[in-house]
């Protein structure tokens, strides 16, 4: 549990650096969107910390940029090509945010920042730290927006082809009408900004 | 002998900012007095509602008041960390209770009370207390809080109409007509569907509840500018550059002088021109800055009422120019030192109102013309398909964005809508709760006698439309 | 347009009476000061001096002070001066024999060339007495076509300079009448406000000897009294720093008086009227006293303060300073005392309502000021250095605040 205060907390991205918050404004209007992107930054941000402190030795300084963004391209491509062919309607959810998870700030900035000064295992680890934090934050403001935007939570629905799930949990009886400011992306912005403040607000205290 | 030593003139006038606000409260009370007459004696004495229900904008806007003073309270105690009794002075110093009752006022009867509460809420911290408490807002915090409104609950703000004016009348307020006439119209369906332009003037039409009776709002504005409470530049450029500008559009277009006298006297025109858009903290000081707003104000209102599918225009356009006062001011003080500039912003106006005056009486005569196919470049046919007597036509049609659909037409008569993006349409639900397609399907004989769905009237139009447009196809 | 605010004006308090002859202290304590500038002095304990001998000068202008009475210097101290500081002053005891340094009766007080009655203003220390302590001759070096008399007096409660156009209207009108001619001015207006009848009747018996000079009432207005305005109101001229770019001078009517002095028998103004009056006093009245005079002393004379919290203001209650205790000596521009109770408690955030910017006689933005206080480049844009420190802004706003304090500070920001 501590740990997963940690991830929240300190050096979070989403909330403490507010790096990469297009994507989280974009596609959390679902609950299932905002987790699956999470996975997906997840593993990318991985996989390019892996390979860019791989190769950390051999790129100079002066072609650094060009070289991580082919690396993060790639991967991101292949995703896009997987989940294209295992779940479509997830792929037109998405929509042009998953393109854009090349020029995501967490990736790139962790790339940069960390993954082309430290050793393989240890970037690995920052990888993983800094997705469990985006993914954690982005599943909250996921949950939260489409239960007061729609008053439904989607556990599965667009990737139910692959797991042959789906769930929808209305939480809501039809008496109770549902707040559509939170599906603008205005309300997004506002419950972002409430949730940065009440965690930085609360930092010292952890 | 002890003497004070102090700075600055001894002597003090009389007036301070609690007269001030007692003044405008004062302007206030015959408009709510007759909002609680039209909404609960009317309603009560003429329809079978009971006397506890028919007191619902009494309930509003002691709501309304009520929550913007506590969440004011709440704000000072315990994000401020001030004590209870610091609290409750600070609270009565500062116009909290102004917001409250103004946001209550430019609501229709019909809004629950838990609505009100979130908007003032809403209003008081997000318009008021996050930019740094009273005196330093840029923004109207009861227009902050119809703002929230509006976006998060829009189907509740649908229907203006009390139950004594449902039996009465039928269809919504003058400006919603207006627009879905396509901005002309004759003065019987503009104006004589709910009675004379006397009728628009005491305020026996449908409408928000404070903002109906001009005559009340007009006796307020004339008490506040005698004894020089308000800043009375904003509100009578405002009207002037409205009714100006509607005038030109209305001879352009071939109507007489009712057309702007409808535009001023309907929706919330004259209310937010008094009492929202001249809130001291949020308009501008110099003298030259305050006709440029009500000037602006006039210009943005009259785009988005012919421009927009929205049907009116004020509280948007007055949120716009509260963002724009400090620019104002900033003319006000340097004309006020090299006056031979002020042709810089005569002319960029100028320049303004001809495109956009030129701009809307081209745009309402098309339309004009376009009656006999009214439908036609509303309805695009885009596919057609054909497998045995099925035929599958594939189509847009203008809704409040575009709706793209498939059509099956089986021996002429139309068997199922599939609607395949609807992302324009933020009231879909409304359409969907109503299982409207399932209705337009089984009325398509009689299409035009079908009701649009209270509170997405445009998204039902499109569905309409598709249907005559795709018979009228099938009938070629 | 002339800008200003209708203010109760209060004056009928100190009408009631005759004013009270207090010209003969046992003490003055004159100040070594002159238009807010120090002054050296020219003499040392022991000294005897008669009325009209120099006893200090100013010297970047080379303008004298000089005693008012005949007596001894007993000491060089520090008295409090209408500006609420303490300033060095010349201690001399009266020996109440009233002799001057040279007596002398002028019959036709028209019979001296300009530079002659430059000359003269100037060793007779004829300085502006409506406030200012400016030296008079300075104005007079320009040529001008129009002589204004200011017996306006805007500022609320003050009555000094009613009374003394009262008791002396027709030196007033000989001397108005001389300096017209010797400076061959066109026209020469008397300004006063419309609704002041003491000084309309004054003038009215006297004024019909002389064809040039025209009484001109204007509107009860504050302020007034300001040059700037005098000058729309009467000629309908604008200027841009000084009356005598358009030819014009605007002279106080007790200047005027003290001019006739110096003209007839070519020596210093050593009284003048000063009003004690407000309502924190019990009997509120004019005074005729000696320069240096220590008003506390004769105001135990006449009456007793009255009421809590109480100010004492050097002046009227607009533009006055309010000192801490009531040792205030009498200066040539000292026009009253007021002594008025403290009464307001409210306080608020500026709500931006504009009342400050349309009332502002100089056509200044008090409240743009007072939110760019800190962004000097912001504040000369919005010209502070025009404010007259007249005090209508902070009169008017609703909220209470001292906006003229930030305007007065934006001033000194701005002129480094």
């Amino acid at each position: 549990m501590k740990k997963v205060l940690n991830y929240l907390f300190k050096e979070n991205p989403v909330f403490v650096l507010v790096l990469g918050i297009c994507s989280v404004l974009a596609v959390t209007t679902t609950f299932e969107k905002s987790y699956m992107m999470g996975i997906v930054v997840l593993i990318i941000l991985v996989i390019s910390n892996f390979l860019v402190s791989l190769i950390r030795k051999i790129v100079s300084e002066e072609i650094r940029i060009p070289v991580y963004i082919i690396i993060i391209s790639t991967l991101v491509t292949l995703i896009e090509i997987i989940l294209n062919k295992y779940s479509k309607p997830l792929y037109d959810a998405f929509g042009i945010y998953l393109p854009l998870i090349v020029v995501n700030c967490i990736i790139l900035g962790r790339a940069l920042a960390f993954a082309s000064k430290n050793k393989v295992f240890d970037s690995i680890k920052d990888g993983f730290k800094s997705g469990i934090g985006y993914l954690i934050a982005i599943s909250i403001i996921g949950f939260l927006r489409e239960l007061f935007g729609n008053g439904t939570i989607t556990i599965m629905n667009d990737i139910s082809s692959i797991t042959g799930y789906r769930e929808i949990i209305h939480v809501f009886n039809n008496s109770v009408i549902p707040n559509k400011l939170f599906l603008t992306s205005g309300g997004a912005f506002i419950l972002l900004g409430i949730l940065i403040g009440i965690i930085n607000g609360r930092r010292g205290e952890v | 002998m002890k003497f004070i030593k102090e700075n600055g003139p001894h002597i003090k006038s009389d007036d301070n900012s609690s007269k001030i606000m007692t003044r405008v409260l004062i302007a206030l009370i015959p408009i709510v007095c007759y909002a609680i007459f039209k909404n609960t004696i009317l309603v009560y004495f003429f329809t079978s509602q009971s006397f506890f229900s028919s007191l619902h904008p009494l309930f509003m806007i002691i709501t309304g008041v009520c929550v913007s003073l506590v969440s004011e309270v709440l704000w000072f105690k315990f994000v401020l960390k001030k004590s209870f009794n610091n609290s409750i002075k600070e609270t009565k110093k500062s116009f909290s209770i102004i917001p409250g009752l103004l946001l209550s006022l430019v609501l229709p009867t019909n809004v629950p009370l838990w609505v009100v509460a979130f908007g003032a809420f809403c209003g008081t911290i997000v318009g008021k207390m996050l930019y740094g408490g009273f005196g330093q807002n840029v923004f109207n915090p009861a227009l902050i809080g119809y703002l929230f409104i509006s976006v998060s609950y829009n189907s509740l703000l649908g229907s203006p109409l009390n139950a004594y004016e449902l039996d009465a009348l039928a269809g919504a307020t003058p400006l919603t007509n207006l627009t879905s006439l396509g901005y002309y119209g004759v003065y019987d369906s503009v104006v004589g569907s709910y009675g004379s332009l006397l009728n628009f003037f005491t305020g026996t039409i449908p409408g928000a509840i404070g903002e109906v009776s001009k005559l009340l709002i007009l006796v307020g504005f004339l008490y506040l500018a005698i004894t020089k409470t308000i800043k009375w530049r904003i509100p009578i450029t405002y009207i002037l550059t409205v009714f100006i500008l509607t005038a030109i559009i209305g001879y352009g277009i071939g109507l007489g002088l009712w057309y702007p006298l409808f535009h001023v006297l309907s929706g919330g025109l004259l209310f937010g021109a008094v009492f929202m858009a001249t809130d001291p903290v949020t308009s501008p000081v110099t003298q030259i800055g305050q006709v440029l707003h009500g000037i602006s104000l006039g210009i943005l209102t009259v785009a988005i009422r012919f421009l927009t599918p929205y049907p009116e225009g004020v509280m948007t356009s007055i949120l716009f120019m509260n963002m724009l006062v400090p620019l104002f001011d900033k003319i006000g003080v340097k004309l006020k030192y090299a006056f031979k500039k002020i042709y810089i912003p005569i002319i960029i106006y100028l320049i303004l109102v001809v495109v956009l005056v030129l701009t809307i009486i081209s745009n309402v005569n098309n339309s004009k013309n376009n009656t006999v196919d009214d439908v036609g470049n509303k309805v695009t046919i885009t596919e057609t398909k054909k497998d045995g007597n099925k035929t599958t036509y594939i189509v847009t049609s203008k809704g409040w964005g575009v709706i793209k659909a498939e059509v099956e037409v089986v021996d002429k008569e139309i068997k199922s809508i599939i609607v395949t993006d609807k992302t324009g349409e933020t009231q879909w639900s409304e359409i969907e709760k109503e299982n409207y397609i399932y209705k337009v399907i089984t009325n398509q004989k009689d299409i035009n006698n079908l009701d649009a769905v209270s509170g997405s009237t445009f998204s039902s139009n499109a569905l309409k439309n598709i249907v005559k447009k795709v018979l009228s196809e099938e009938l070629k | 347009m002339i800008r200003g605010l209708k203010i109760d004006g209060k004056k009928e308090m100190s009408l009631s009476e005759e004013i009270i002859d207090f010209s003969s202290p046992d003490k003055v304590y004159v100040p070594l000061m002159n238009n807010n500038t120090p002054c050296d002095c020219l003499v040392k304990k022991g000294k005897k001096v008669k009325k009209g001998t120099v006893i200090g000068i100013r010297k970047n202008m080379d303008f004298p002070v000089l005693s008012p009475v005949s007596g001894i210097v007993v000491d060089i101290d520090k008295c409090l001066y209408l500006n609420g500081e303490e300033v060095p002053c010349v201690v001399i005891e009266n020996d109440k024999k009233e002799t001057v340094l040279k007596k002398v009766l002028v019959d036709d007080i028209a019979k001296y060339t300009k530079e002659e009655f430059v000359e003269l203003l100037k060793k007779c220390a004829v300085t502006g007495m409506g406030g200012s302590d400016f030296p008079t001759f300075f104005k007079y070096k320009s040529d001008a076509s129009f002589l204004i008399v200011n017996a306006v007096e805007c500022e609320p409660y003050l009555t000094a300079d009613m009374m003394l156009v009262k008791l002396k209207a027709e030196a007033i009108l000989e001397s108005i009448d001389a300096i017209r001619k010797i400076n061959n001015i066109k026209k020469c207006f008397i300004a006063f406000k419309e609704n002041n009848d003491i000084v309309r009747n004054a003038f009215l018996e006297y004024i019909g000897r002389y064809e040039d000079i025209v009484l001109s009432p204007v509107k009860n207005i504050y302020p007034m009294g300001w040059e700037r305005h005098l000058v729309k109101s009467v000629l309908n001229l604008e200027y841009e720093r000084y009356p005598s770019e358009v030819g014009v001078i605007v002279n106080n009517v007790s200047t005027i008086f003290a001019i006739y002095k110096a003209l007839k028998f070519q020596r210093n103004i050593t009284k003048r009227i000063v009003t004690i009056t407000g309502e924190g006093f019990t009997e509120p009245i004019n005074v005729l006293v000696k320069v240096g005079t220590d008003m506390s002393s004769i105001i135990k004379k006449i009456g007793k303060y009255k009421g809590e919290k109480l100010k004492f203001i050097a002046g009227g209650p607009m533009m006055g300073t309010a000192l801490s205790s009531d040792h205030i000596v009498v200066s040539n521009n000292l026009g009253a005392v007021t002594i008025i109770s403290d009464t307001e408690d409210y306080k608020n955030e500026c709500i931006s309502c504009s009342k400050c910017v349309n009332v502002c006689p100089a056509k200044l933005c008090p409240v743009l000021i007072m939110k760019n206080i800190d962004n000097v480049n912001e504040l000369k844009k919005l010209h502070p250095e025009l404010c007259v420190e007249c005090g209508l802004c902070s009169y008017v706003c609703p909220s209470k605040l001292g906006v003229r304090d930030f305007v007065v500070k934006a001033k000194g920001k701005v002129r480094q």
